[in-house]
């Protein structure tokens, strides 16, 4: 932890140590534009990825050699080009490390001179409401560098739609961030105060960048050499309950300024678990009073505690005053990861985790799947999957299971030409119930000549199979469905895997 | 569900087993259709129905005037859609040919079966009244013409072809019956069109799939016309209470114990209202019915339509009628009889839209529970399915099962905000657990456990409520009744009742 913060400072200083900027127009040079192509991954035949896509987007140097940008903009990408402001050269660029919760990657270039003479910006802090802002990229509507000024209209906590499930800080901005800006650096004065990277579709003007402490925490979580990620809080409260003065009164609230919020779930992987409670209040989170709203005061705003704990990096403590059972006590979490990842966010991986056996293909559910349905997936994909997606652990066993293993698609053959796909979520093989897409396909590699029994999520009909006829009827199979490799069973790990993998 | 209410109709499509067959318009065969007459046996309808406010169950929206058809079948009685009539406040008939219009009551409604009689009210008559004779079920194939009735004057003829017969639910959560899906010409709904073939009924036609007509066949109408016109009480359809489903895989059928090409239903689920559940167990495989045949499908041969599921041939049945199941267990044959039960959807953990009476309700401290139902999920609009919580429209589907206890799922719906409540304003939508650590399983139960000894703290009686999900909220008892005073007033609750009360 002493080390870890150390570090961070040195970063800092060596970062606040460039020189001294003139306006954003002097810093035009350490602004990219980046251009990817990259192929998106095919969530039913997972061996498959879609049609190549181009995109750009934006990045900025920091300094090392290496580009801060956003990890959408460099997501799934084969290949990564930069260009910079006033140079005609492409050159090829790759990924150091990727962020996907927080949507940030830093990059590293083949060609070290190309750097060379690059003035790395500084970071700076959170800028005032109602302060002006510069935000600097290479939108769409040509290829030329982009100034747009606006100022700072809130500072919140709200969703990455990156992953479109990780919360954290991020500043509203009302000067327009169209595609391309993603990656661009937001200006005040002389330093960057934040990233520019996602914008209301539906507003006029409405756009969001990443404040200077998520990047600031996402650069020092990669010292080590890999990106760990933000820790899992996986505590669920309800706000405004105790401003009720008799639930107030019931559960012994110490006094009207301090009440809290109430918890009203720990999940299982929770790093609290064991240490919060179910109907404990929460009262302060390092030192900071915890309102009945849920908010903490920071940087003279008001916003959610959870912004506080995210700002950890792993093994961090996180030090909270709970009020248990009418007593004040004070406990510390170890701030980690542990949510089951694919029960939530977008996957990013080489490949989805899949197995095929007698043509039938096994890969897990994920929010990638999920968008097979659309971007109105939330009411359009079948009511069963949205509500395994949305709220998994109602359903019992599920915080039991890894991931959640699904069918989702049946290369037909002899074997397997009657079965119907009902309930697409696999409970069970031959009574066993199903925890992973490895467990499941271990299960598969191991079976004898006899019956094959699947049982379904929510399903009375399960399928019964012959083991025999479906193991003889893979080699032909794969080979006329072109099904290769037959299984891909890499963890996800989240983004640290992810990193290793792409990383050069 | 189908035309049930005209904020419930859209559903249909939805539940509907998707069976409609090929796009065939066909030319209309005028020598089936040249002798149709039928105009004096229509009449029109007009009814006057006060439906409850899905949000405010204590209040009707307000009322609603609406036309459709209906028909003589008898003397003085009128056949129409019941889903169209009820919570009518008053019905008026009217000839096509005449401008009188005559006051009409309901006579009796099966709502599970969506039909309502009609009867003019006491000293009036249909004078002049044509009774249509309700035909047989006709041959799939066969050309109708469907009558609607637009306006007070004019007849609306179609010219269509009975293309298939299929199992779909007749109202939400309803009972299923056989339907003819008719093509020719889409419609975007049907509202009690009758479908008529060589100047009988043959059908009578209360919504639609995919714009396509659906009718309920002559066989069921006939079937609640004798029901109700004989002397004995009405008994109803008849319910079978299991769930059966067609062993496909060969594999399965060897391990049943099946023989090639023999005809078998596995046993897939029994509901504990199922006359059968004491002698049926999940895996028995079903052989026949009576003196009728499964086939390999789990069809048997209507003469009429061909195979069919063996449901029509319970269907065929009277509440109260015996039959006898024939079906194997572990490879030997065994048999059953049982007498039938009359199918209610009241009886489901989730029934349908409240036909009749007062919906089930209680405010207590400004917070509105309800019971999971149609009533309640008629709220979220025509899109319900779409629209609801997940969690509410995941019970409705998967966990549905009807209970000899009729138990419910009561749901906190909304709070009405008063100084009682501060704090829980935006609470809804709630799926309630426990009430001072009691399940309740309807809204009578909830009164009962609110009338026993609340949680006692520091000398206050407080309700405890859990809901899933972990939220816990409390209430005290105290100044229950000033506040409900206060919410009375202000959201116009008019009907004490509403409010839980310990009095008498």
């Amino acid at each position: 932890m002493i080390l870890r913060l150390t570090m961070t400072c040195l970063v800092l200083m060596q970062l606040l140590a460039g020189k001294a900027l003139g306006n954003p127009l002097a810093l035009r040079r350490s602004v990219f534009r980046i251009e990817t192509i990259s192929q998106d991954r095919n969530f039913v035949n997972p061996w498959r990825l879609r049609s190549p896509d181009m995109s750009s987007g934006s990045g900025f140097y920091i300094g090392e050699g290496r580009i801060l940008t956003n990890a959408h903009v460099v997501a799934n990408a084969s290949s990564i080009t930069i260009q910079r402001d006033g140079d005609s050269r492409q050159v090829s660029a790759f990924v150091q490390f990727i962020g996907h919760d927080v949507d940030l990657a830093i990059l590293g270039v083949e060609d070290k001179n190309y750097l060379k003479n690059v003035e790395a910006l500084s970071l700076g802090s959170i800028p005032k409401l109602r302060s002006p802002v510069t935000t600097v990229g290479y939108p769409m509507g040509g290829d030329q560098i982009s100034m747009t000024d606006g100022v700072v209209n809130r500072i919140s906590y709200r969703t990455y739609v990156h992953t479109d499930v990780d919360d954290h800080l991020l500043i509203q901005v009302d000067s327009a961030i169209n595609p391309g800006n993603s990656g661009g650096p937001v200006f005040q004065g002389r330093q960057v105060v934040g990233v520019a990277f996602q914008a209301l579709t539906r507003a006029q003007s409405a756009g969001f960048i990443i404040p200077v402490p998520v990047v600031q925490r996402f650069l020092t979580d990669c010292l080590d050499g890999s990106y760990d990620g933000v820790p899992d809080w996986g505590i669920e409260t309800v706000d405004f309950l105790l401003n009720n003065p008799s639930t107030a009164r019931f559960y012994k609230v110490p006094s009207r300024e301090r009440r809290g919020v109430m918890v009203s779930r720990v999940q299982d992987w929770s790093p609290a678990k064991g240490v919060i409670k179910r109907g404990d209040i929460l009262l302060t989170i390092a030192g900071k009073d915890i309102g009945v709203d849920g908010k903490i005061a920071f940087e003279g705003e008001r916003v959610d505690y959870e912004a506080l704990y995210d700002l950890r990096l792993q093994g961090d403590n996180v030090r909270f005053e709970i009020l248990r059972e009418g007593a004040i006590q004070e406990v510390t979490v170890v701030a980690r990861r542990g949510l089951p990842h694919q029960y939530s966010g977008r996957i990013y991986a080489k490949r989805p985790r899949y197995t095929v056996f007698g043509g039938i293909v096994f890969t897990a559910l994920t929010r990638s799947v999920m968008e097979l349905w659309g971007d109105a997936w939330e009411s359009r994909a079948p009511l069963l999957l949205r509500y395994l997606m949305r709220q998994p652990f109602e359903v019992e066993s599920v915080g039991e299971r890894e991931e959640l293993v699904i069918v989702s698609d049946v290369l037909v053959n002899k074997a397997n030409s009657f079965v119907v796909v009902s309930s697409p979520v696999v409970d069970k093989i031959n009574g066993k119930m199903v925890t992973s897409v490895k467990m499941l396909h271990d299960e598969l590699a191991a079976l004898k000549d006899d019956t094959l029994r699947l049982d379904f999520m929510f399903d009375e009909d399960p399928w019964i199979l012959s083991g025999k006829e479906l193991k003889d009827s893979n080699s032909e199979t794969n080979s006329r469905y072109g099904v290769s490799p037959t299984f891909w069973l890499e963890p996800y790990s989240v983004d640290g895997a992810i990193t290793k993998e792409v990383a050069k | 569900m189908i035309e049930m209410r005209s904020n419930l109709n859209w559903s249909f499509s939805v539940f509907a087993t998707a069976f409609i067959g090929a796009n065939v318009l066909l030319a209309a065969n005028k020598n089936a259709r040249s002798d149709v007459q039928f105009e004096k046996s229509v009449l029109h309808l007009s009814v006057t129905r006060a439906i409850p406010d899905p949000e405010s169950p204590w209040a009707v929206q307000n009322t609603d005037v609406s036309g459709h058809a209906g028909v003589v079948v008898a003397e003085n009685r009128v056949l129409t859609q019941a889903s169209l009539v009820s919570r009518a406040v008053y019905i008026q008939a009217q000839k096509v040919d005449d401008v009188e219009k005559i006051p009409m009551r309901i006579v009796f409604a099966d709502y599970e079966a969506n039909l309502a009689l009609l009867e003019p009210a006491p000293g009036f008559a249909l004078v002049g009244a044509k009774i249509l004779p309700v035909g047989p079920d006709i041959p799939v194939g066969s050309d109708v013409t469907l009558v609607a009735i637009e306006n007070e004057r004019q007849l609306q003829r179609v010219d269509l072809r009975a293309m298939d017969v299929s199992i779909r639910e007749a109202t939400i959560g309803g009972m299923t019956v056989p339907m003819y899906s008719l093509a020719g010409q889409s419609r975007n709904g049907c509202k009690s069109d009758l479908i008529i073939r060589k100047s009988m009924l043959v059908g009578l036609c209360v919504g639609t799939a995919e714009n396509q007509p659906l009718a309920i066949t002559a066989g069921v109408i006939s079937h609640f016309l004798a029901d109700k016109m004989s002397k004995d009480s009405y008994r109803g359809f008849g319910s079978f209470g299991a769930t059966l489903h067609p062993v496909r895989s060969p594999w399965h059928r060897k391990l049943l114990g099946i023989a090639p090409g023999k005809g078998a239903l596995r046993v897939a689920g029994i509901f504990e209202t199922s006359p059968f559940s004491d002698c049926l167990a999940v895996d028995d495989v079903l052989t026949g019915i009576d003196q009728v045949a499964v086939d390999h499908r789990g069809f048997f041969k209507h003469s009429q339509w061909g195979p069919v599921p063996i449901r029509h041939y319970v269907i065929s049945k009277y509440a109260g009628d015996s039959i006898t199941l024939k079906f194997n267990r572990m490879g030997g044959a065994k048999s059953c009889t049982r007498v039938l039960r009359r199918y209610f959807s009241q009886d489901n953990a989730v029934p349908g839209l409240t036909s009749e009476g007062r919906v089930a309700h209680l405010i207590f401290g400004g917070m509105l529970f309800r019971e999971l139902n149609g009533d309640f999920l008629s709220g979220f609009g025509r899109e319900w399915q779409r629209n609801s919580p997940p969690a509410l429209s995941f019970i409705y589907t998967y966990m549905n099962q009807p209970s000899l206890t009729r138990r419910r799922q009561l749901v906190l719906s909304n709070v009405l905000g008063d100084a009682i409540n501060a704090g829980y304003e935006k609470l809804s939508n709630l799926l309630l657990e426990s009430v001072n650590g009691r399940s309740a399983t309807s809204i009578d139960e909830l009164k009962v456990h609110l009338k026993m000894p609340g949680i006692q703290r520091d000398g206050l009686e407080y309700a405890q409520f859990d809901f899933k999900g972990g939220i816990q909220i409390v209430l005290p008892y105290k100044t229950l009744s000033e506040a409900h005073k206060r919410i009375a007033k202000t959201y116009s609750v008019t009907d004490p009742s509403s409010f839980f009360s310990r009095g008498i």
